[in-house]
């Protein structure tokens, strides 16, 4: 960066200046200055999937997706804006309809990013038609479960078996519409696999699709981590566990 | 198929009179009357028609989410549903004694339902037919009427 | 109170497919009802003994649509309403009862009147004076305009109250942080 006299680099986010150190991206700026910019696949710990483009911002008047986009120095980037936060919930109204996202009895409700998210963006309605796809549970394995149901295509999972854990689980298969998450077994059973309670993969999921079996509702509804704060209020949204 | 509750013999012949929906109940109801030309009542009945199939869906999913779930098979008795639900999965994981604590709190939950309940029925729901009678005026009879002239 | 020169707003509610308990929910705003009915009176609804709705303000519906008379009943509010507001999981989203929709409708009434455990001479109803279900659950935005959506499961008192009280004051509604629930 061309930058003169010590000063940080920075850019501009909603009015604000962001400092930021070469090579971070748009999000981890805004991250680490404390600003949010609602987000679902992507996670600071991992290297960014750019699916999900609820994180898309415009900067210099261009839309991209800000976990992708590097920072650069005197950049005008625009978040919170109505244009902006109207196609969020749009996305965010398609992923409901999509799965089956049946909040009152799910044991994730209140730790779930996409409902956190789906609150911030004041999403009142799923707007869209229902698919209601069938996507029978995964109950094999000892200790964990798979409800295939709240799957929102985020790739964590498959990105923390493949990068951390070197194990390769999951896997997203198909395409465009079809794409689905699959687990890497000839059984297609989680417990055929050489997952682990120990693994990353167990412990990255926004949702509530990989679930530790017998511990669901330890902590009460209405007193889980977006119960008590807004998501854009929560620095770190995945270490909230409840 | 023909029941027990089916008494009139030519019930082509008879008037019949549907209250639908019954009002002021905690739930979905209709009552079907039959009538002839004198009046004299031939067949009454109360059709239950609401239909979910919680019975069926609940099937496949993780045992520990269907007392959350069939909370809310009705609004005004969650609690009740939800202890029948607790009571089925004792069954499973066999816990065949509670400890003393589950034993109170499931009874604590319980008469909290009953007094909830009731304080809806006797005061939301029926004291307007006890105060008012059963042919006042329709449009007073209700929770508006009765708070206005006995509040 | 400039309220009492005001003619009331009618206001008519119902459960569809519903449990009820977005009913109770209403009822749980207490003593402010007395508030509430200042300034609005009410047609067909559970707490009264009209049967059908006639011109109003503001029709509330809780509950999805499970059968042929749910989307009648839902019309005639359409119809009648002003200003339509979806209340509930249900209503919003066709709710927990929409988990039937990946199964067909006959495995179901098999399995609850004839299949189970304890059912010996069990049938599936079939009495003409019985609505005829649909095969999957509908929330109701799949059918009519609806207006308002205050989703929850249900949406708390504080949560009714607030979009009621923003709709009667001529404000848009807007729940926020801590009212916004879908569970």
């Amino acid at each position: 960066m061309s930058q003169n006299n010590n000063q940080p680099a920075s850019f501009e986010l909603d009015g604000k200046t962001i400092p930021f150190q070469a090579g971070q991206t748009i999000i981890q700026a805004a991250m680490a200055a404390g600003v949010y910019i609602p987000h679902l696949c992507f996670n600071p710990e991992f290297k960014p999937h750019g699916s999900c483009k609820l994180c898309t911002v415009k900067a210099n008047g261009r839309q991209t997706a800000s976990c992708t986009q590097q920072a650069q120095a005197g950049m005008v980037v625009e978040s919170d804006t109505k244009e902006l936060n109207d196609e969020r919930r749009a996305l965010l109204q398609m992923l409901f309809v999509e799965g089956n996202h049946f909040c009152p009895s799910c044991e994730k409700s209140g730790n779930c990013q996409l409902q956190a998210t789906a609150y911030e963006m004041d999403m009142m309605s799923p707007h869209f038609d229902h698919f209601f796809p069938d996507r029978p549970v995964d109950a094999s394995h000892a200790e964990y479960l798979l409800d295939f149901n709240r799957c929102i295509l985020c790739s964590l999972c498959v990105r923390a078996s493949r990068d951390v854990d070197g194990k390769n689980v999951f896997a997203l298969s198909g395409r465009g519409i079809k794409t689905h998450l699959i687990v890497n077994a000839r059984s297609g059973h989680l417990a055929d696999t050489d997952f682990s309670g120990a693994d990353k993969a167990a412990q990255v999921c926004p949702v509530g699709v990989i679930l530790k079996k017998r511990v669901g509702f330890a902590v009460p509804i209405g007193e889980r981590s977006f119960d008590q704060q807004p998501i854009s209020a929560t620095p770190h949204p995945m270490k909230q566990e409840g | 198929m023909s029941f027990a509750l089916e008494t009139a013999a030519h019930p082509e012949n008879l008037r019949r009179v549907a209250i639908d929906p019954v009002s002021r109940v905690e739930g979905h109801g209709k009552v079907t009357i039959l009538l002839d030309d004198k009046n004299k009542v031939h067949q009454v009945r109360l059709h239950i028609v609401e239909f979910r199939g919680f019975e069926k869906f609940i099937q496949g999913r993780p045992y520990w989410e269907v007392p959350v779930m069939v909370q809310r098979l009705c609004g005004i008795c969650p609690v009740s549903h939800h202890l029948a639900a607790s009571k089925a999965l004792d069954a499973i994981v066999g816990a065949h004694h509670l400890t003393p604590t589950a034993e109170k709190m499931r009874r604590l939950m319980h008469y909290g339902q009953i007094l909830q309940s009731h304080a809806l029925h006797f005061f939301h729901l029926c004291s307007p037919d006890l105060l008012f009678g059963f042919d006042s005026d329709v449009s007073k009879r209700n929770i508006v009427g009765i708070a206005e002239k006995h509040p | 109170m400039e309220a009492a020169t005001k003619p009331k707003l009618r206001v008519a509610t119902t459960s569809l497919a519903g449990c009820f308990g977005c009913h109770m929910s209403f009822l749980d705003i207490d003593e402010r009802l007395f508030d509430l009915v200042k300034l609005v009176e009410f047609d067909r609804s559970p707490l009264t003994d009209i049967k059908h709705c006639g011109p109003c303000d503001i029709g509330i519906i809780e509950g999805g649509l499970c059968n042929a008379e749910n989307v009648h009943v839902l019309r005639e509010f359409r119809a009648n309403c002003k200003t339509l507001i979806a209340i509930g999981a249900c209503a919003v989203n066709g709710g927990l009862p929409a988990q039937r929709n990946h199964l067909s409708l006959a495995s179901i009434l098999e399995e609850v009147y004839h299949a189970q455990h304890g059912l010996v001479d069990g049938f599936i109803p079939n009495d003409p004076e019985l609505p005829l279900p649909l095969d999957k659950v509908h929330p109701i935005h799949e059918v009519v305009k609806v207006d308002y959506f205050i989703p929850g499961c249900p949406p708390s008192g504080d949560a009714i109250w607030k979009v009621l009280t923003d709709l009667l004051a001529g404000r848009e509604p807007e729940l926020g942080h801590g009212l916004i629930h879908y569970d």
